[in-house]
């Protein structure tokens, strides 16, 4: 295995063989890339591949090709799409910063005292930022696993664990916090210059920013975890419900009757459609109703068949004018005429002056009609009289 | 009171789709019953009252509204017969996905493409309609009575996509509130 002997020669060849490790480092969470797939992306030159494998870059297994994981886990770093939250990083920086603060305290000589306190600034930064970055993982590893993850248990497994690792990255930051403010109260006096002094702060400002994420990232957790709760107490009473219901269990063992009568919701009944009525006003004075009345009435002639059971025309004859003249003896004008002479019905038919002539057999036919008609106001009395083989009651006026 | 009456909006649109049977969620796909929603939520009190003088009862539950009756109108058979019914959807539903609930993304092709390969799901579509069986049609019409109970709209014509609303919450709720008595709770297999 061979070495790169310089930057310039790791990155030529890196940017050689672009294409091939982009398209591994697309492919990293599937399977490995197929060796005749690599070797159409190198122009089929099997040396270049020999060349990375030689070099430690790719991993060689079989027909397959891996990237090394020391590069693979180099771009995931600097792309910042890493999924595994490492939290020792953090750790072994703390223990880093301590030793070098220890060897700057002890130290005499001004030039080395400088490189140990140049080695704490970095030291303080890369705590910071890998607790930034750290936060930011869990934040979207905590989203990937409650929306990707289709294993109910495989999913609330990793978000326990990832509630682990939140409690571990904000000890770290207490701890970090601690060193600063006050494990070292030596150190942080005496060397505390003005850029070291941006750097505290700006530390301090990004840890505390970082534990304000983790409380909220906390936050969002824990309803996740509870939203998986739910829906699996959901989907288990489901399950149970259906069995009973399949086994026709269900009314005897649940209390799904008393449940029931105790609510009304309107989904449970038939759909009503509300017959309401159309407004006769509003058709007789509203022109927007005249207009859709005319559009039916024209709809109606359209028909093709036109309407069924149509009668022939009336003929013309009918229509001509046809008056005919009857003369009649007005019956009101004789009662009202007979409720004010105070005679009895039978005398007044016979002797009342008619416009014109009426003959005997008529003038009984009036007396039984206004008798008949009028029974309700008048007085028919039981005393009966005769005339001319006629035999008639008494009657007045009531 | 009267001051009230200004005050509401939509009154008509919302007793239109609350007097069927449906529910106002507050993750609608359409802006208008998001609006409708706003309003409710904002004035909640007067437009239980304004209902109310008709018989109608606004409910509230966790991101929907409801309309509900006092008296019942409908027997218990009626009533337990749409529950079993629901049961077996959402015993579908549910076995598709364990995540089916709102704020769920589907397409009806992604359940017939399921029914397909899942043995269980399979048998449950089988029995879900006694007048349907091929899964197309099956998946139809259970699509069909999501949406009319307004449990689900379409979100994306083009692909299909539809989104469970939070109206679903309220079936979930109703089976959750049913309790089974402890003796048989041992006896259901796992």
């Amino acid at each position: 295995m061979s070495t790169f002997r310089s930057i310039e020669e790791l990155v030529k060849s890196l940017d050689r063989e672009k294409e091939l490790l982009k398209e591994m480092f697309a492919k990293r969470k599937s399977l490995s890339l197929r060796y005749d797939y690599a070797l159409e992306m190198t122009e089929y030159k099997e040396e270049r591949i020999r060349y990375l494998i030689d070099y430690g870059i790719l991993r060689d297994t079989g027909d397959f090709l891996e990237m090394e994981d020391i590069y693979l886990k180099f771009f995931e770093d600097v792309l910042e799409v890493n999924e595994e939250i490492n939290v020792s990083s953090v750790q072994d920086y703390l223990t880093r910063l301590n030793e070098n603060i220890d060897y700057y305290l002890k130290e005499n000589n001004e030039k080395r005292k400088y490189n140990y306190q140049r080695e704490v600034k970095r030291c303080l930064k890369t705590i910071a930022l890998t607790t930034v970055r750290n936060v930011m993982d869990l934040k979207r590893n905590t989203d990937n696993t409650y929306k990707n993850e289709p294993n109910y248990q495989i999913k609330k497994a990793k978000l326990v664990r990832l509630s682990d690792k939140l409690r571990n990255i904000s000890l770290l930051i207490t701890k970090s916090e601690e060193l600063i403010d006050n494990q070292q109260p030596i150190f942080f006096r005496v060397a505390m210059d003005v850029q070291m002094r941006n750097v505290v702060s700006d530390v301090k400002l990004q840890l505390n920013d970082s534990f304000h994420n983790l409380l909220e990232i906390h936050r969002q957790i824990v309803h996740y975890l509870n939203l998986i709760d739910y829906q699996n107490r959901i989907f288990e009473k489901i399950r149970k419900l259906k069995y009973l219901k399949d086994q026709f269990l269900l009314e005897e063992n649940t209390n799904i009757r008393q449940i029931l009568s105790q609510r009304n919701p309107l989904w449970m009944e038939p759909q009503t459609n509300y017959r309401i009525k159309l407004s006769v006003d509003h058709l007789r004075t509203s022109d927007e109703a005249f207009q859709i009345i005319k559009k039916l009435a024209a709809r109606q002639n359209n028909r093709k068949n036109g309407p069924k059971n149509l009668a022939e025309a009336i003929p013309e004859e009918y229509l001509d004018e046809q008056s005919q003249l009857i003369d009649a003896i007005n019956l009101q004008e004789v009662y009202n005429a007979f409720t004010a002479s105070g005679m009895h019905l039978f005398y007044f038919v016979i002797n009342y002056r008619y416009r014109k002539e009426v003959s005997r057999g008529d003038k009984l036919i009036y007396f039984c009609q206004l008798a008949s008609q009028y029974a309700e106001e008048l007085n028919f009395t039981d005393d009966y009289e005769c005339s001319d083989e006629v035999e008639y009651p008494l009657i007045y006026a009531k | 009171m009267p001051n009230n009456c200004l005050k509401m909006k939509y009154t008509e649109e919302i007793f239109n789709i609350l007097s069927k049977g449906g529910f106002i969620s507050s993750n609608s796909v359409s802006t208008q019953v998001k609006r409708y929603y706003d309003v409710i939520e904002e004035d909640f009190s007067d437009y239980c009252g304004y209902y109310q003088g008709i018989g109608f009862y606004m409910e509230a539950g966790d991101g929907y509204y409801y309309f509900t009756r006092k008296e019942a109108k409908v027997d218990l058979e009626r009533k337990l017969e749409a529950v079993q019914r629901w049961i077996d959807y959402l015993s579908f539903l549910k076995t598709y996905h364990s995540a089916f609930g709102p704020g769920f993304l589907f397409r009806t092709a992604d359940i017939e493409i399921q029914i397909s390969c899942d043995m269980e799901l399979k048998e449950k579509a089988s029995k879900l309609f006694s007048d349907k069986k091929k899964h197309e049609e099956v998946v139809a019409k259970l699509i069909n009575e999501l949406e009319k109970m307004g449990f689900i709209e379409k979100e994306n014509e083009v692909d299909g996509t539809y989104k469970v609303l939070t109206a679903f919450h309220y079936m979930e709720e109703l089976i959750d509130c049913i309790t089974i008595s402890e003796e048989v709770q041992d006896e259901i297999p796992e």
